[in-house]
């Protein structure tokens, strides 16, 4: 072995090392930055999922609230005044995560729970017998914090025109009497389709009943918040029955839209 | 207790105030003899034959395998210092580990890639020895003990590959786990005790770490001490230096030489380690990123749960044979052969592997049955296709970033794009190379003679400032079908930080 070709080879490889962990201290600062941002967008993409599967039943697609249901996560109220409102002394970020994880002993509105309980919104923390790890939670945390800015004005969205479902379509129509044989018959009855054991409302006259039955409201918005807060209008007679069954939690959205086109053909 | 003293240690008693004043001879004497006694020192010897330290002898894997168990070891312990092995706080740790700590993603990617690295020079090492027959004689014990340090290699990064606590490793070490509970009559107790109950969580995890951590370091430490006491006290030879060493001598010129461990041997491992350390820093800057997937779900099971690569031959095998003949038999017998393969050599002489072409053939015929093994063992290989959810998962994959990740958030305008209608010329550049390939695998649909039409759509929704919600949707119907029409599809939160950052280009899926 040449000794003094090693000598170089080693001082060669000393220099090359020393560069390397040089230019890697120089931009840690620039990585750990970005790395942190990377981290903060992944938890919001994963909390915008989880809002999904678990949230948007009660607050709304895009945190809009649904009727006396959820209220809404995505106003100005939510981000200036609701600390105030409750009392909350520490930060926003933190008063969502404690409500998901804990829920509510008691409502802060009235409620329509749809089963005639007064019950608020439930615990959704795994040690309270949810779904959602603590980490999730934090998640969801982050992915409502970000409507801020469309809460309070400083952005607004490019909406894209998306086509209703057309309640003509033969296709849906047939997808909504599979959905209503399968899951609605069992207490409504509908023209020719009379099985059912729950004496539930009659439907076979909602395509002219469920327009005109509440002002402001189209056919499928009254049916849809018929079965998503059976409460939020009942039919003198109904009080009790409702009570006893509800259908919010039967029903998917698709369901939801197909079983509307076809009882409102 | 020994009451006398010695003439000899009379003479060092006596003569130590005249080595203390002036005698140098003396005190070199003593220096040589604390060197020789040393626990440290003694391991390598002083002086080297050339042949031995030669590149074509050994192509220093022995060096490199001690490399990067020191490399494990001083990550590894960087690494226990922000670790936290809980269910609950083991993600997380990572995650600060590569975003909050300095330098915490080098020791992870280092570690990782170091552990696997070291499996490679491991296997390279034994085919090379048994490639030598150099498990003769001596070296008999010697090979046995090669075998516990591969095995424990293999454990390492097996135990080690749990504890990120992420989707993959979660599932690849619950199948992996799940191996043992086909041995009769004891198996779902082994099971249990391997995960610490039915299923793996804060007990299984708390096994795994301290196996990692302690158990089998302090059992590799000890069987390298072993090995390497005796490949440098007891058998230091060369490749072809034994009987027939006058046909080597031939054939090495520097046969005969000698090369002191002080100054050439340590400068050349000295550079080896500075070139070898550059080099897997420039890798793990440029090239490699330790993975890591969602938090472990035990509710989910991922759509791909595929074994770390090293095991891959051990999850085809299980593809195509009984669970306990090809999953617990084979690996055993496998390993006890390889254990006996010294035994079962009789013959007097190391030869060449051109020598032995019964060793030869069976070195071929394994690595054959491992690389095709290892390509049924994945995810891709042997499991039942549905092609709409083939497409849908090479768009958005489970437990990787989705295709939409690497088109770049700018890219992607919001709107809705229908397959072979005109809005979709409204997407200019990759987002619209997309596009055209996903129409073209949609259109592939309809080869199935039972479809009859099979249409594409991908929404795309300013959903938040700086995220966007896309979803892709295949509508499809059968010709012959009472059925409506089917639908699948799966949607994907794009974010504008993670888009904008990703490393690798876009890939389109080709048919």
């Amino acid at each position: 072995m040449n000794i003094n070709r090693l000598v170089y080879m080693l001082i060669c490889a000393a220099i090359v090392t020393t560069v390397v962990l040089f230019c890697l201290v120089a931009s840690e600062k620039t990585r750990l930055a970005r790395a942190g941002a990377l981290q903060r967008g992944k938890a919001i993409e994963h909390g915008a999922a989880l809002y999904s599967l678990h949230c948007r039943t009660c607050h709304g697609n895009r945190g809009e609230g649904i009727g006396q249901l959820g209220p809404p996560l995505n106003d100005e109220h939510f981000f200036r005044h609701r600390l105030k409102e409750v009392g909350w002394q520490a930060t926003l970020e933190d008063y969502i995560s404690a409500t998901t994880a804990h829920g509510r002993m008691m409502g802060t509105r009235p409620i329509y729970a749809g089963n005639g309980s007064t019950a608020v919104m439930p615990g959704w923390n795994e040690k309270y017998g949810g779904p959602l790890r603590a980490d999730e939670i934090a998640e969801i945390s982050r992915f409502i914090l970000n409507w801020e800015a469309t809460a309070l004005g400083r952005v607004t969205l490019e909406q894209i025109e998306l086509s209703r479902m057309n309640l003509a379509d033969r296709k849906n129509s047939a997808e909504g009497e599979h959905v209503f044989v399968e899951k609605c018959s069992r207490c409504h009855v509908f023209r020719d389709i009379d099985r059912a054991q729950i004496p539930g409302p009659g439907l076979s006259g909602l395509s002219t009943i469920a327009p005109q039955r509440r002002e402001g409201y189209e056919g499928i918005d009254y049916l849809k918040e018929s079965v998503m807060i059976p409460k939020a209008y009942l039919v003198d007679g109904y009080t009790e029955l409702a009570d006893e069954h509800s259908c919010g939690a039967v029903l998917s959205f698709s369901d939801l839209e197909s079983v509307g086109s076809f009882l409102l053909q | 207790m020994d009451m006398f003293i010695s003439d000899k240690h009379l003479h060092h008693i006596s003569s130590l105030p005249e080595s203390l004043k002036s005698d140098a001879v003396e005190k070199k004497a003593w220096r040589r003899t604390g060197h020789r006694e040393s626990f440290l020192l003694h391991m390598r010897p002083r002086v080297y034959r050339a042949e031995a330290v030669a590149f074509t002898a050994t192509y220093y894997l022995g060096f490199f395998s001690v490399f990067f168990l020191l490399l494990e070891c001083i990550t590894g312990l960087v690494l226990m210092v922000y670790y936290i092995p809980t269910p609950d706080q083991a993600y997380g740790s990572i995650l600060r580990l590569t975003s909050e700590v300095p330098f915490g993603w080098l020791m992870r990617d280092l570690h990782r890639l170091g552990g696997e690295c070291m499996i490679i020079v491991v296997v390279l090492h034994m085919v090379r020895v048994f490639g030598a027959g150099a498990y003769r004689g001596k070296a008999r014990f010697t090979w046995v003990t090669g075998i516990v340090l591969m095995l424990c290699t293999l454990m390492l990064a097996f135990s080690g590959y749990l504890l990120p606590w992420d989707q993959l490793a979660f599932w690849a070490v619950t199948i992996g786990t799940g191996i043992t509970e086909v041995i009769p009559g004891v198996g779902t107790l082994i099971t249990v005790l391997i995960r610490g109950g039915s299923v793996i969580g804060q007990d299984g995890l708390l096994r795994f770490y301290l196996l990692h951590i302690l158990v089998l370091p302090l059992v590799m430490i000890l069987f390298t001490s072993i090995h390497y006491y005796r490949v440098v006290r007891l058998h230091n030879t060369p490749v072809n230096v034994g009987n027939d060493h006058e046909r080597s001598a031939e054939k090495r010129p520097e046969n005969g030489r000698t090369v002191k461990l002080y100054p050439s041997v340590t400068l050349l491992e000295l550079f080896l380690s500075f070139a070898l350390l550059s080099a897997m820093i420039a890798f793990v800057v440029f090239i490699y990123d330790a993975p890591l997937g969602n938090h472990a779900d035990p509710n989910h099971t991922p759509v791909n749960t595929r074994a770390p690569w090293f095991f891959l031959w051990l999850q085809g095998l299980l593809k195509i044979g009984d669970s306990f003949l090809v999953g617990i038999c084979l690996p055993v017998v496998l390993f006890g052969l390889l254990c006996a393969v010294p035994y079962l050599d009789h013959s007097k002489q190391r030869k060449t592997l051109k020598e032995r072409p019964f060793s030869a053939a069976i070195l071929v015929l394994s690595t054959l049955v491992f690389m095709i093994m290892s390509f049924f063992g994945l995810p891709s290989h042997g499991t039942g296709k549905n092609p709409v959810n083939e497409i849908l998962q090479h768009i958005n994959p489970e437990e990787q970033a989705s295709l939409f990740h690497h088109l770049g958030y700018d890219n992607i305008g919001p709107g809705v794009y229908v397959t072979y209608s005109k809005n979709a010329g409204r997407a200019v550049g990759p987002f619209r190379s997309f596009l055209e390939t996903f129409a073209d695998n949609v259109n592939q649909l309809t080869q199935d003679p039972d479809v009859s039409e099979a249409r594409g759509i991908v929404l795309v929704e300013e959903w938040q400032e700086n995220l966007k919600k896309i979803t892709v949707r295949i509508q499809w119907s059968k010709e012959y079908s009472d059925d409506p029409d089917r639908s699948a599809e799966t949607i994907i939160y794009l974010f504008r930080s993670i888009s904008g950052d990703t490393p690798s280009p876009p890939r389109v899926r080709q048919q």
